[in-house]
């Protein structure tokens, strides 16, 4: 059992300032995370070696050095990377973290049990994926999947690529591609860039946002890719062998249902299709923490304006960064920062006055983004139209093979009302992925509340383990 | 520092990566899409999250089914297998 005055769970921009912010108060944190280098998702890098295409991969790669490397020769900071955890439990006296760090050749993984009453949990968000006929055929995957290959391990996922969705992460996920010489043979975003319009000051107070928009338009221009707005990659076609071929794009309207007749077949040997971000509260399920649907219909954690999710005179719980709501890495630093300052303040390391004096301009800073992420929620947002894209046999539920179709036969034959009789008539959720992938997906089919969307959310067991490995785990 | 090249096999055949690449990378830029087939139509899945979250790029490595090719570092003599169904 490994005990810290405070932990905080992932290593992306959110928990790296969490944590140097606490232990820059004098707090001894322990930092986990699941990758094999901090980061996170989106400053995942390769090793320092391959320092030279880290930098042309990233945007703003400095930023990220910067704290990597602040955190990293922190004293007060301890980093175990490569442990996933499992299962988490909360009661009145603390947090307890059980994880598995990496198998060896066949060994079984070696549990750890971690302690701490002061959690702060920063576990990111995962590409958002919408069903398609087809979009099971390999080759077909989300952006975060071609970003995470090329930005953390030097490979390009295509000769000939397409690139369909919304929101701004298909800008540098496109960029970077043409930059190591794939070629984008569309880049298709769902909206119209219209929408921006009832948004133009909110744009121009975030300029370094702006300018940042203009480097990705730049390198597009210059390797001549257009992108079109008001498409939508509808279907995806296999070889015989089974591995994609080519993608079927169509206009879509505002409501994401599709003009009849204006369909296209775009030739393609991988396709990366993203519908913005949901947030990971896997470990947020687990420890019981109050959540709510956000504006773009994401279960996330509820937390309090010093980022505390949970907390009484003992413990306390905070969260920061995406798990709280999807808006970028400026407000995860922002949201990071508080998280840390909070823990330091619940220790007793700084004073209430110290505390107010240090973040007062953070949260002004946090309100600047967090406004800027809610003008994005809104002008990238996911109507429910794409439900007239799928067909009865369009896979819904990837891990255990659920068609639309049989989704509809719970409904309609077996009388199914939410996720849970779905689930339980269907086996829609079932797998390994449990329901990560799917769960959003089928709410929006269903047409459920909010209460379904967050009961649907949870999942107790955090990541798969074998019978072998819990017989391994001390507290039984 | 110079990159680290990595010997290891899939489906029996020598593959090569760089050191600290992922299972699922060095699978593509080998040209192997597919991953597994699945258990219940047998139809092929390749990477598809590419961080740890969908479970679809599950592959047998060292004899041990379900792992995950995006978030498995590729090691030395390690042998990885493309899965069939539910198992080795």
């Amino acid at each position: 059992m490994i005990r810290s005055e405070v932990i905080v769970v992932g290593a992306g921009p959110a928990g790296m300032n969490a944590a140097l912010h606490a232990a820059n108060s004098e707090c001894e944190v322990l930092l986990i995370d699941n990758g094999n280098r901090l980061g996170g998702q989106y400053w995942r890098h390769m090793p320092k070696e391959r320092d030279s295409l880290n930098y042309s991969l990233h945007y703003d790669f400095a930023k990220a050095v910067k704290l990597r490397d602040a955190v990293l020769n922190h004293d007060k900071i301890t980093v175990k990377s490569q442990a996933q955890i499992w299962s988490a439990t909360a009661n009145d006296k603390g947090v307890v973290l059980h994880a598995l760090a990496p198998r060896n050749l066949g060994d079984l993984p070696t549990e750890i049990v971690f302690e701490t009453q002061h959690l702060i949990l920063a576990t990111g968000a995962y590409d958002r994926a919408l069903p398609f006929p087809g979009w099971n055929i390999p080759g077909v995957m989300t952006p975060g999947a071609a970003q995470s290959l090329l930005k953390g391990h030097g490979v390009v996922a295509g000769k000939k690529m397409v690139i369909a969705g919304t929101g701004p992460f298909l800008l540098p996920v496109a960029s970077s591609l043409v930059e190591q010489g794939v070629e984008v043979v569309g880049l298709f975003e769902a909206h119209s860039p219209k929408r921006w319009v009832r948004h133009l000051s909110v744009l121009l107070s975030n300029l370094g946002k702006l300018f940042e928009g203009f480097h990705y338009a730049w390198i597009l221009n210059r390797h001549a890719v257009r992108m079109k707005f008001g498409y939508a990659v509808v279907e995806a076609h296999a070889s015989d062998a089974g591995i994609l071929t080519a993608v079927t794009v169509a206009r879509i309207r505002p409501d994401f249902t599709i003009l009849v007749g204006s369909e296209k077949r775009i030739e393609c040997d991988a396709a990366a299709i993203g519908w913005g971000f949901t947030p990971d509260t896997s470990l947020a399920g687990a420890l019981g923490l109050p959540q709510k649907v956000d504006v773009d219909g994401a279960v996330v954690v509820s937390v309090d304006e010093r980022q505390v999710a949970l907390a009484n005179s003992e413990m306390s719980v905070h969260a920061a960064g995406e798990v709280t709501g999807v808006g970028g890495s400026v407000l995860s630093l922002h949201e990071g920062a508080l998280a840390g300052l909070s823990c330091a303040l619940l220790r007793g390391k700084i004073t209430e006055k110290q505390y107010r004096d240090s973040t007062k301009n953070i949260y002004a800073a946090r309100l600047h983004a967090e406004k800027f992420a809610r003008v994005l929620k809104d002008v990238y947002v996911v109507p429910d139209g794409w439900r007239n894209w799928v067909t009865p046999s369009t896979l819904i539920c990837r891990c255990e093979e659920v068609s639309c179709g049989q989704v509809d036969a719970a409904v309609d034959e077996l009388g199914a009302r939410n996720s849970r009789d779905v689930k339980l008539f269907s086996r829609v959720g079932m797998g390994m992925c449990q329901g990560r992938v799917c769960g959003r997906n089928i709410a929006g089919y269903l047409g459920t509340d909010d209460a379904d969307r967050i009961r649907n959310a949870r999942r107790p067991i955090i990541a798969p383990i074998t019978l072998g490995e819990l017989a391994q785990d001390p507290l039984l | 520092m110079s990159e680290k090249v990595i010997t290891c096999t899939l489906n029996g055949v020598i593959l090569t990566a760089i050191s600290g690449q992922s299972i699922a990378a060095a699978m593509i830029s080998s040209g192997e899409r597919i991953n597994r087939t699945t258990r219940i139509d047998g139809s092929f899945r390749g990477i598809f999250c590419g961080i740890g979250a969908c479970f679809d790029c599950l592959v047998v490595v060292d004899g041990v089914s379900n792992q995950r090719a995006c978030i498995t570092e590729v090691r030395n003599g390690m042998t990885i297998q493309t899965q069939r169904g539910a198992g080795p």
